[in-house]
């Protein structure tokens, strides 16, 4: 290690000790002058006294967006789902995001409309969803159980896709200026129609269309219950807001 | 070191079929056609906590101009106050009043709260946005002014919501300057505020001036005026009233301001015999010719980077509309429909370009938009006489244009998508020409 000397001959900081001192009342008398100059009289006195609030008590109340609604006791009962309707309906006020349960009639009339368009799909071609057919799907990671009807799913596919949609609302000047922007989002629902969990998978890099996303999922909560036998129902969706001009 | 490389490579191998196992472990859900494009947004009831609740009037007209502003830029869909499930008392206007479940369930993204105190002369208003999914306040305002200034601050609080939430200048600061017939022949040029509001007169010359123009700060004014005889470009600083005249010989039409510019203009001049575009400053100094070819070549527009101009041009026969790359010089035809294609307009955003469009059948003038590429060609008039002189609002949402669909010829408003078309002003005589300025005016 090399050791440096320190040395004290003073003089040779002299001038730039005035230099600054120079400097530096040259600058003040800048700032003084110039600000006088280019004062300003409307903005003492405004016409408008405008403050901004900031807020204290607001600290994530519920902002969490990862867990929306938990039912414990929905794996249960998984062949009842109306029973367990019941149960998220009585706890509306705490859990409010249950929304009233569709009428039972309703839901088989729309089954059978379902299924009659779901015949025309098969026809026509592939349906709302990515051709993911090439992948194997894990069925136990996606419905839990091996043995369920592929067509009650995909009908249950289509519901789903409606209803969000339905619920997504999206304007393109709040959101930033990116090309070919997707946002994936998990969600796992539970027999009963309920969410269990909400995960964002991918990013879109626009906070905004991330969040008008999660919005839209949360607004159309509860979603029809899950085809019998079914214990959960791990599906992701896939948001382009590729439908604007 | 073998050892190793191989745990390596086993490792990834796992990584990898288990990945892919995951990965296939998802069913999979296209949404890409958002349902709506508006916000529902939900406005309480004022607030009010004025001594002996004074100001009753006053408060209703800040109530209806804020649901006015709030609602003319489009952005918002105003929740019907009898969706709300509480009261109109019971509705909390601080965040630890306010149930977000109670908003968040009828679907309302964003809860607006106002807490108002009148005192004589004073006014008191306090401002709160909610975000109802989040629980959490977006933008919180108190202002204190005189109640003759509740048009300017709830203009400023809306501009603030807007600027919050797009990160983007709002339109509320901006204004439309337009051109209006006064007494025997003669026509005025006008200006307003972005909603139609307070029309003034600018001009005063008991001529003809037409094509008034924006200048980037929005503090001038260029237009050509008969005021002489002869064709001359006017440029008015509108702070401080001062004119300044320039006189080519011959014909000059349709001046433009150059991007971000206050100095710079593009004009149509004759002094070579044909009409041409040029850069011009604002000393009516010649500093560039733009266009160079047989034909008239008029009404200069530059896109939102300066690089490429707009302009009308009957080279081929008919006017239509070319697009002029200033870096290379090279030109390209984008109008290929209807007789002829004038008046364009491009976006202060996007590569849009707005114009009018003659068409051959129905004898109509209709306003179409169109990609600065050549795609998208999309008619947002039809079935409403002559539409003319299209001009962007400042964020690129609305357009301003002429229409004669009530039989004189009045200034319209639509959202981009040629929904909405609403007329902006009642006025005596007829409107033409409107022009959109700049989105922050402050005079």
């Amino acid at each position: 290690m090399k050791k440096y000397r320190i040395r004290n001959n003073y003089r040779v900081y002299y001038p730039y000790f005035i230099l600054s001192f120079v400097a530096h009342i040259l600058f003040f008398f800048m700032v003084t002058y110039s600000g006088s100059l280019h004062l300003d009289y409307s903005q003492i006195k405004p016409e408008i006294i405008d403050v901004n609030l900031v807020s204290i008590n607001d600290k994530e109340k519920s902002s969490s967006t990862s867990i929306v609604n938990k039912t414990q006791d929905t794996k249960t009962q998984p062949s009842e789902p109306n029973v367990v309707y019941e149960k998220a309906g009585d706890k509306e006020k705490a859990i409010p995001l249950n929304k009233k349960a569709p009428d039972k009639k309703k839901r088989i009339d729309s089954k059978e409309r379902l299924k009659n368009t779901l015949e025309r799909f098969k026809t026509e071609s592939k349906t709302e969803t990515v051709d993911y057919s090439n992948i194997t799907t894990n069925t136990a990671i996606a419905y839990g159980t091996a043995k369920i009807d592929k067509k009650q799913v995909l009908t249950y596919k289509q519901k789903l896709a409606i209803s969000i949609q339905r619920n997504w609302v999206y304007s393109k000047y709040f959101s930033k200026n990116i090309k070919h922007k997707e946002v994936r989002i998990l969600i796992k629902i539970m027999p009963d129609g309920s969410v269990n969990e909400i995960w964002t998978k991918k990013k879109s890099g626009d906070n905004y269309l991330d969040e008008t996303a999660i919005k839209s999922i949360q607004k159309s909560i509860p979603f029809p219950p899950l085809p019998k036998g079914m214990s959960f129902y791990n599906i992701v969706l896939i948001f382009t807001p590729e439908g604007l001009r | 070191m073998n050892k190793k490389k191989l745990n390596i490579i086993s490792l990834f191998l796992f990584l990898f079929f288990f990945c892919s196992k995951s990965y296939a472990g998802y069913d999979y859900i296209n949404i890409s056609n958002p349902f709506l494009n508006k916000i529902p947004i939900a406005i309480t009831s004022f607030k009010n906590v004025s001594k002996d609740g004074q100001g009753k009037e006053t408060i209703k007209e800040i109530e209806d101009l804020l649901h006015h502003y709030i609602k003319y830029i489009g952005f918002f869909n105003i929740i019907d106050k009898k969706a709300f499930i509480q009261s109109d008392e019971k509705i909390g206007s601080i965040s630890s009043e306010i149930n977000f479940r109670d908003w968040s369930s009828i679907g309302t993204e964003l809860l607006l709260t106002t807490i108002v105190k009148v005192d004589k002369n004073e006014l008191r208003l306090e401002f709160r946005l909610f975000d109802t999914f989040k629980s959490r306040l977006i933008v919180g305002k108190i202002y204190r002014t005189k109640i003759a200034n509740k048009r300017k601050t709830i203009k400023t609080f809306c501009d603030s919501i807007i600027k919050r939430l797009t990160g983007k200048d709002s339109i509320y600061n901006s204004k439309i300057a337009f051109v209006s017939t006064v007494g025997k022949g003669a026509k005025e040029i006008f200006v307003c505020d972005f909603d139609g509001y307070a029309p003034k007169r600018i001009t005063n010359k008991n001529s003809i001036s037409v094509s008034p123009a924006w200048s980037y700060d929005g503090r001038k004014l260029a237009f050509v005026s008969y005021e002489k005889g002869e064709q001359q470009l006017y440029i008015k600083n509108l702070i401080t009233n001062e004119n300044s005249v320039m006189n080519f010989n011959g014909i000059t039409i349709a001046p433009e301001w150059a991007k971000g510019s206050n100095t710079k203009l593009a004009t149509t001049l004759s002094i070579s015999g044909d009409q041409e575009i040029y850069f011009i400053n604002t000393s009516g100094k010649i500093i560039k010719r733009l266009t160079k070819n047989y034909g008239i070549d008029i009404s200069p527009t530059f896109s939102p980077s300066g690089k490429n101009m707009a302009f009308v041009s009957r080279r081929s026969g008919s006017p239509q509309i070319y697009i002029k790359n200033l870096r290379d010089n090279s030109v390209r035809r984008l109008t290929y429909t209807g007789r002829y294609n004038t008046s364009p307009s491009w976006s202060p955003i996007e590569d849009k370009i707005v114009f009018e469009s003659v068409d051959n059948k129905k004898k109509e003038i209709n306003i179409c938009i169109i990609n600065a590429d050549g795609s998208n060609f999309i008619q947002l008039t039809s079935n409403s006489g002559a539409n003319e002189a299209p001009s962007w609002s400042p964020d690129g949402s609305l357009i301003a244009f002429a229409s004669n669909r009530e039989g004189v010829s009045r200034i319209y408003v639509m959202n981009n998508m040629g929904t909405e078309q609403r007329r902006l002003l009642l006025y005596k005589g007829e409107q033409t020409f409107p022009v959109w300025s700049p989105a922050n005016i402050k005079w």
